[in-house]
């Protein structure tokens, strides 16, 4: 908890210490960032006002909203990500097209993939491989440190519940009637497992639709969804009003827990807080 | 020259439409075809455009039609189906032109003007098709057709019209104006062949008549000899009394004297 | 029809136009007029300047003329074969055999042989493309030909059951998708050039080029199918040379640019109709000036994908079917009880 704190206050510390671009007048802004994970490991690490323009993903903090939108990590723009003169691209794993990268690469823009992972040691890494491509490996042993300790102690605390673990299904849409859920693999299954609950779905890899049945004999005490609006979003009446859901124990109970999808599958530096609150909104209603 | 069909046999699936036929068509005269419905007459027209595969022999000009090149045969021949349907809105001017592009040889300028002239459609070259009547329609393709095979006699010999059903969508006037046109060109040294709905306009510009029935020819020659109250009871199934006019030797049918199904 | 022909200058005017357009709009300022300048004077580019308009714009251009061409023309020949002016390319199967082959690569690339990653480069997704289409079209094209003769009738049947299959096979590739995939697969069937490169200009331009210039001879023979097949073969015309002539060509210019692009829609339907409404019915001048128009209305999709949202940029098929729907419908209420189809 102690170092959750700490954690939070240095993070403070480096926003506060940058208000904006012209801050650091030894350091050019030249790095663009993909994936919303690594933008905010790049501002947690103090290093935002560094950064040109991210991806789409990109939402959080607010001062990485404001940047330019280069757009979808698989679709990025050569002459759209050029027109920022970047040195550095630092990327969450699979940007493309790889014809676009190529003409990056050959425009001397330096690329750096940061690799996936849905676990806390995957958070760690990610941590270090962004500090080593912006050059401050200090900072980053800090963040990492301060990271992996706050995610030890909310995932050792999320564990210590008397109640018996809550199956959890993570619903990623309910478009026209039909379920897609997360089986494991994913980081809906990391963050349900870190936080204490049981995935209700772990007979296949990834999101897949769910038949009413397969849904049923799930049984999922509690409804995991993101909280966003559009086509996704789906009111509890509308929820439970499904088929599918009518036979669960998460329908008797009107049991959902709605969260920002960067927040809750991010596995960035808030995942200690996320555990924290999933577990929170999982055990105590 | 000839159309000679020696041995012509036809069948659709199973069926035969027509058996072991055997007829000729000499140029310089206007063939009529006549037969009730189903007696293999538009699909002997067919089978002498080349349109279906057959057993036996069709030779047009000594070409053998089954074994022709297309192009050979669109230069020798033009065909006005029974019924056209088209496509895009062309004009009627570019409808006529489509006929030129077998590309026959010849001055070539100006005919699709021409023939549209000769169906008396002058007026109608930037018409759409569609928005033309159905005998106008016909009209188009028949000047289509004239243009195709502009002279009916060539140096490599005479040329075919092949009409299937030529006047079944057209006035008393305009009939009588298409088969002058397809008799002008058999007096010219072309040859025509013509399916024929109507006995009193084939008794009336045919040099030559062939009646079908039940896939076999039931009778061929002249109109005056073939068209007798016999012969075409026999064909169409009910008692016909064939007459002339005063004016002249061709004969014509009246409906009024049949005696419905009193067949001999 | 001499209207039809004074287009094709126009059209080629407007084409180059567009081009230079292209060349000097983006996300960059780097600009055409003072990079000519500067080559002129025997100044040298800058870096960037060489990459923004040599490796990114020019590809680019030169892919974009090549694909809306091969779409449109497509188009046109395929109304001509099937007598139908809402034929477009699908409807022999290239659409489908491309999407199915393309799924495949998406979702099954991992699973691939090494020789083949190997073989295909970055471009195993665009060759699984084109092979896709053209398997199926050969294989519609089996169907519905008995003793020389391709029924198209047989052929259109034969397509719909094909393309059902293509959906089925592509919807059980899409179950076993992750998410990634997914968008992978939804962003490739909205279409895209953002991946030009020379090197998919070498690949997809030569069968584009030869395509084009055999659909090009066919005007004739497409004249004469809108009498019908018979007459065609009345007047002249070896039938089945012109079904045969379409049908490849189409598969082979649209199979090649839904490789390199994805499906980018209603260029093939819209382009077309808008000529026979313009210029007449008559495929001569039609089928050059369908490959005209449509590769300057798919650079100018193209050049408003990659500005309207810079940095970022649209999916091109987005583009293509927000400028597209409209006009088809204001062509059908047109049309509507003049022609009757």
């Amino acid at each position: 908890m102690i170092e959750r704190r700490a954690l939070l206050a240095l993070s403070a510390a480096f926003c506060a210490a940058q208000p904006g671009r012209a801050f650091a007048a030894d350091e050019m802004a030249d790095v663009i960032a993909i994936g919303g994970a690594v933008t905010e490991i790049i501002f947690a690490l103090g290093q935002g006002h560094r950064l040109l323009a991210r991806d789409a993903t990109s939402t959080y903090p607010a001062a990485a909203e404001a940047l330019p939108d280069v757009g979808y990590m698989r679709r990025l723009s050569a002459e759209g990500v050029l027109s920022f003169a970047p040195a550095l691209i630092i990327s969450a794993e699979g940007a493309g097209p790889p014809e676009v990268i190529e003409i990056l690469r050959a425009a001397s823009v330096e690329f750096a993939e940061v690799p996936e992972g849905y676990d806390a040691r995957a958070i760690v890494a990610k941590i270090h491989a962004v500090g080593a491509a912006l050059d401050v490996p200090e900072r980053a042993q800090a963040l990492a440190e301060m990271t992996q300790a706050a995610l030890e102690a909310a995932v050792a605390q999320a564990a210590d519940v008397d109640a018996a673990p809550k199956r959890v299904m993570f619903v990623l849409s309910t478009q026209g009637g039909r379920i897609l859920a997360s089986g494991t693999g994913t980081g809906a299954d990391g963050i349900i497992r870190m936080a204490g609950g049981t995935n209700a779905v772990s007979d296949f890899d990834g999101y897949k639709p769910l038949s009413d049945e397969a849904v049923s004999a799930a049984a999922p005490d509690v409804i995991l969804m993101m909280d966003r609006t559009g086509d996704h979003a789906a009111t509890d009446d509308e929820l439970f009003g499904l088929p599918a859901f009518s036979a669960t124990p998460a329908a008797e109970t009107r049991d959902v827990v709605r969260m920002d999808g960067l927040f809750l599958l991010g596995f960035g530096p808030r995942t200690a807080e996320a555990v924290t609150a999933l577990n929170r909104a999982l055990y105590t209603s | 020259m000839t159309v000679c069909v020696e041995g012509l046999s036809v069948r659709y699936g199973a069926r035969v439409v027509i058996e072991d036929l055997d007829i000729i068509a000499c140029s310089g005269a206007l063939t009529a075809i006549v037969g009730p419905n189903g007696s293999g007459k538009s699909t002997l027209i067919k089978a002498i455009c080349g349109d279906l595969s057959y057993d036996g022999v069709v030779t047009l000009n000594g070409l053998d039609v089954a074994s022709a090149h297309p192009w050979e045969l669109a230069s020798q021949r033009a065909v006005l189906p029974q019924a056209s349907t088209l496509a895009f809105p062309f004009h009627a001017i570019e409808v006529v032109r489509i006929g030129l592009t077998a590309g026959t040889g010849g001055a070539q300028a100006g005919r699709a003007e021409a023939a549209l002239a000769r169906v008396e459609l002058a007026g109608y070259a930037n018409r759409y098709y569609q928005e033309l009547s159905g005998g106008e329609q016909q009209r188009v393709q028949l000047a289509r057709v004239l243009a195709q095979i502009w002279e009916p006699c060539t140096g490599q010999g005479p040329r075919w019209l092949m009409l299937d059903e030529p006047v079944s969508s057209l006035d008393v006037a305009h009939q009588l104006q298409v088969m002058s046109i397809a008799k002008e060109f058999a007096r010219g040294g072309g040859g025509v062949l013509a399916v024929m709905h109507d006995l009193n306009l084939t008794g009336l510009f045919a040099d030559r008549v062939v009646v079908m029935a039940e896939g076999q020819v039931l009778a061929a020659g002249p109109p005056e000899e073939v068209m007798n109250d016999a012969v075409l009871s026999q064909a169409y199934g009910c008692a016909l009394r064939v007459n002339t006019t005063p004016h002249g030797p061709a004969p014509f049918v009246l409906p009024h004297t049949a005696e419905a199904h009193a067949a001999p | 029809m001499a209207r039809a022909r004074r287009l094709h200058g126009w059209l080629a005017l407007a084409v180059v136009l567009v081009g230079l357009f292209s060349l000097t709009v983006g996300a960059t300022d780097v600009a055409l007029g003072p990079a000519l300048w500067k080559l002129a004077t025997g100044e040298a580019l800058t870096r960037m300047e060489m990459i923004v308009l040599w490796d990114i714009r020019a590809p680019r251009l030169v892919l974009g003329l090549l694909v809306g061409a091969a779409l449109a023309m497509g188009g046109a020949v395929m109304q001509g074969l099937f007598r139908n002016p809402l034929a477009d390319p699908g409807l022999v199967g290239v659409s489908a055999g491309a999407g199915l082959g393309a799924i495949t690569a998406i979702v099954l690339a991992g699973a691939a042989p090494a020789w083949l990653a190997v073989a295909t480069g970055d471009h195993l997704v665009a060759v699984a493309a084109f092979f896709g289409g053209w398997a199926s079209t050969l294989l519609l094209y089996r169907v519905s030909t008995r003793r020389g003769r391709t029924s198209v009738a047989t052929m259109l049947l034969a397509g719909i059951a094909l393309g059902a299959l293509a959906g089925a096979l592509s919807g059980i590739l899409v179950y076993i998708s992750d998410d990634r995939q997914l968008r992978d697969l939804t962003f490739w069937g909205l279409g895209s050039l953002g991946g030009a490169s020379w090197a998919k200009v070498l690949a997809a331009g030569p069968i584009i080029l030869l395509s084009l210039a055999v659909a090009s001879a066919l005007g004739r023979g497409l004249n004469g199918l809108a009498l019908g097949e018979a007459t065609a073969g009345h007047i002249g015309l070896n039938v089945q040379w012109v079904k045969g002539g379409a049908i490849l060509t189409v598969a082979g210019a649209t199979g090649a640019a839904v490789a390199v692009s994805g499906g980018i829609g209603f260029i093939g339907i819209v382009v077309p109709h808008l000529l026979r409404l313009s210029s007449g019915p008559d495929h001569r001048p039609l089928l050059i000036n369908a490959a005209l128009l449509g590769a300057l209305l798919l650079v100018l999709a193209d050049v408003i994908a990659r500005v309207i949202i810079a940095p970022a940029e649209l999916p091109i098929g987005i583009v293509t079917a927000v400028l597209g729907a409209p006009v088809f419908l204001w062509i059908l209420l047109r049309q509507r009880g003049m022609v009757d189809l």
